[in-house]
């Protein structure tokens, strides 16, 4: 760059207009809208992270206005405690979890492969959150269901999603929501701050088309990391090389405080619950998580849909204050299939947990049905995923 | 995750204002916040592909998400508004400095797009020329060309390096190129 070359480019760096000066912040409530949105849309390729927050509604395609409202940002059902002992402080018996979790694998290797082209999954997503208010605080009630559609001969994949509102959880809930003046926008504790959502009531409508159509996606399942179809079926059936091949998605400082076992007891959820693997690997499954440190066992269980089952949970402290919460994941100790995965909350002291009773379901996903078919979707969507600049 | 979100919190936090000066540079205000908004949509879900440094893919895809977005006319009126607010003429009161800010502005504002797009990346965001290259998808070698034409094309708007008349007694270039290439 000559000279003048120079003088013309510090000139104009000067002149840069001072409401467009990268250094100014961001207006707070732009922000945690922009955050909240962002967050609230499905990962591609590693889909969202179970934790006792998260973001629950995918929404493409929605406008900002409706965005805010979408980060359902939120967490379980219905404050009824799941487990039949009567007991609110989330009582768990510490029982034979790896005796447990080996018969489940004995039932699951005699289980069939799939029969049909197809692998057609629904599930029932739900969450809780807080509205963020000092006094009287209410807890608020979203969620979403889905239907995931796995071509398996070509490995194509992609899910449609329908929206559950977002409405104040039970009576007393909608009780203190119409004290605070029935508020159409409401702010919530978000992680990284406060959010803004919309209240909004659940569409009945069953002829209504989907929320959301994701564009197929080349790695549409997560095992901690996500994997294509190939991947999944190519999974080891050996316990031990199966555990191996999750810790590959295993990051020291992504899973933060968590270790390696409750990170693998979460990462391999949903082998258990609805991914279309051979049953040698969900055997292999099982059998890794008889292995696993902290365990325990809780009988006759009930899920966020009311069904029964047995628990396997694990106890975990999220971050430094987030609070006590226990994963559970559930199935029917008969057949070993899996029903749904819940985070529960265990002492209300923490960050994430404050405002809600313990033994709450704070996040649920129960897998309503599993279908192997030779009958395919009506039809495969065609949108493309947009692409970053830098790859066009 | 919380950490996970912690980490998206902090790559907005240090890249959503120049994202958003961006889109503002390329479309103006009045579509650039939705802009910023899918941009930062986008960024969370391909979160795990995001490269070092971060900020000329963001921009990549600010500029991916203005040129698909479905309301071209409301993006040239958006932009022409905001490059009339840069055209303002100097006012005769005004200190030099100041003067001067406004007339670099003004012939920025004469510029076509691509020149101005250089210019800005750069100038404004720092950008060197092969990051400017990622954001906009050409080689590092084109963009070293186009950012050359663009400095001399805005030297030769600013009127450099003739002798500089008082700021007044120059004529504000008109906002008649905006838009086209130059």
């Amino acid at each position: 760059m000559n000279k003048m070359d120079r003088d013309v480019m510090g000139l104009l760096a000067a002149a840069q207009p001072t409401h467009l000066d990268p250094g100014l912040p961001v207006d707070e409530i732009t922000r945690s809208t922009e955050l909240a949105h962002a967050m609230a849309q499905p990962r591609r390729r590693e889909s969202l992270p179970r934790t006792a927050w998260r973001f629950a509604r995918p929404s493409w395609g929605l406008g900002l206005a409706g965005a805010a409202a979408a980060a359902a940002l939120v967490v379980a059902t219905t404050a009824t405690h799941p487990s039949g002992d009567g007991d609110p402080g989330v009582s768990a018996r510490a029982s034979d979890a790896s005796r447990l979790l080996l018969a489940a694998a004995e039932q699951a290797s005699q289980q069939p492969d799939l029969s049909g082209r197809y692998w057609k999954v629904e599930t029932l997503e739900r969450h809780l959150t807080t509205a963020a208010m000092e006094k009287d605080p209410y807890t608020i009630k979203g969620g979403s269901r889905k239907t995931q559609w796995t071509d398996t001969e070509t490995g194509r994949s992609f899910f449609t999603g329908y929206d559950l509102g977002l409405t104040p959880t039970g009576p007393a809930d909608v009780a203190a929501w119409k004290r605070a003046g029935s508020p159409k926008r409401i702010t919530i504790w978000a992680p990284f701050g406060k959010a803004n959502l919309r209240m909004r009531a659940p569409d009945h409508d069953t002829n209504r088309g989907p929320d959301i159509t994701t564009p197929e996606d080349d790695k549409p399942y997560y095992i901690g990391r996500a994997v294509s179809l190939e991947e999944l079926r190519s999974l080891p059936s050996d316990p031990q090389r199966l555990k191996a091949e999750l810790l590959k998605g295993y990051d020291r400082e992504a899973a933060q405080g968590q270790s390696k076992d409750e990170w693998l007891f979460s990462a391999s959820q949903r082998l258990i619950l609805d991914l279309p693997v051979t049953p040698e690997v969900r055997a292999a499954t099982f059998r890794m998580l008889s292995g696993l440190k902290g365990l325990t066992v809780i009988d006759h269980v009930k899920d966020a849909q009311g069904r029964p089952g047995t628990a396997v949970a694990l106890r975990r402290t999220i971050g430094k204050d987030g609070g006590l919460i226990e994963d559970r994941l559930i199935f029917d100790e008969s057949t070993s299939e899996g029903l749904a995965w819940e985070t529960v909350v265990v002492k209300a002291d923490g960050k994430w947990t404050k405002g809600f009773k313990p033994g709450t379901i704070r996040n649920s996903l129960a897998v309503v049905r599993t279908v192997s078919t030779d009958q395919g979707p009506e039809k495969w969507p065609t949108e493309e995923l947009p692409v970053g600049g830098a790859e066009r | 995750m919380a950490e996970e979100a912690e980490r998206f919190t902090a790559l907005y936090d240090a890249c959503r204002q120049h994202v958003w000066a961006y889109a503002v540079s390329r479309a103006g205000r009045q579509v650039a916040d939705e802009a910023v908004s899918e941009t930062f949509v986008i960024a969370w879900r391909r979160f795990a592909d995001i490269p070092e440094p971060p900020l000329p893919w963001l921009l990549g895809v600010a500029r991916n998400v203005l040129r698909d977005s479905a309301c071209a006319q409301a993006r040239r009126e958006s932009l022409a508004a905001e490059l009339q607010d840069w055209a303002e003429p100097p006012k005769p009161d005004l200190a030099d400095e100041v003067a001067d800010r406004n007339l670099a502005l003004c012939a920025l504002a004469s510029l076509g797009e691509d020149d101005r797009e250089a210019l800005v990346l750069t100038a404004w965001h720092g950008l060197r020329a092969h990051e400017a290259a990622k954001v906009v998808g050409c080689s590092a070698t084109t963009m070293r060309v186009r950012l050359h034409r663009a400095r001399k094309r805005l030297a030769q708007a600013l009127d450099i390096p003739r002798q500089v008349p008082p700021a007044a007694a120059r004529v504000p270039i008109a906002v008649t190129a905006i838009g086209e290439e130059a």
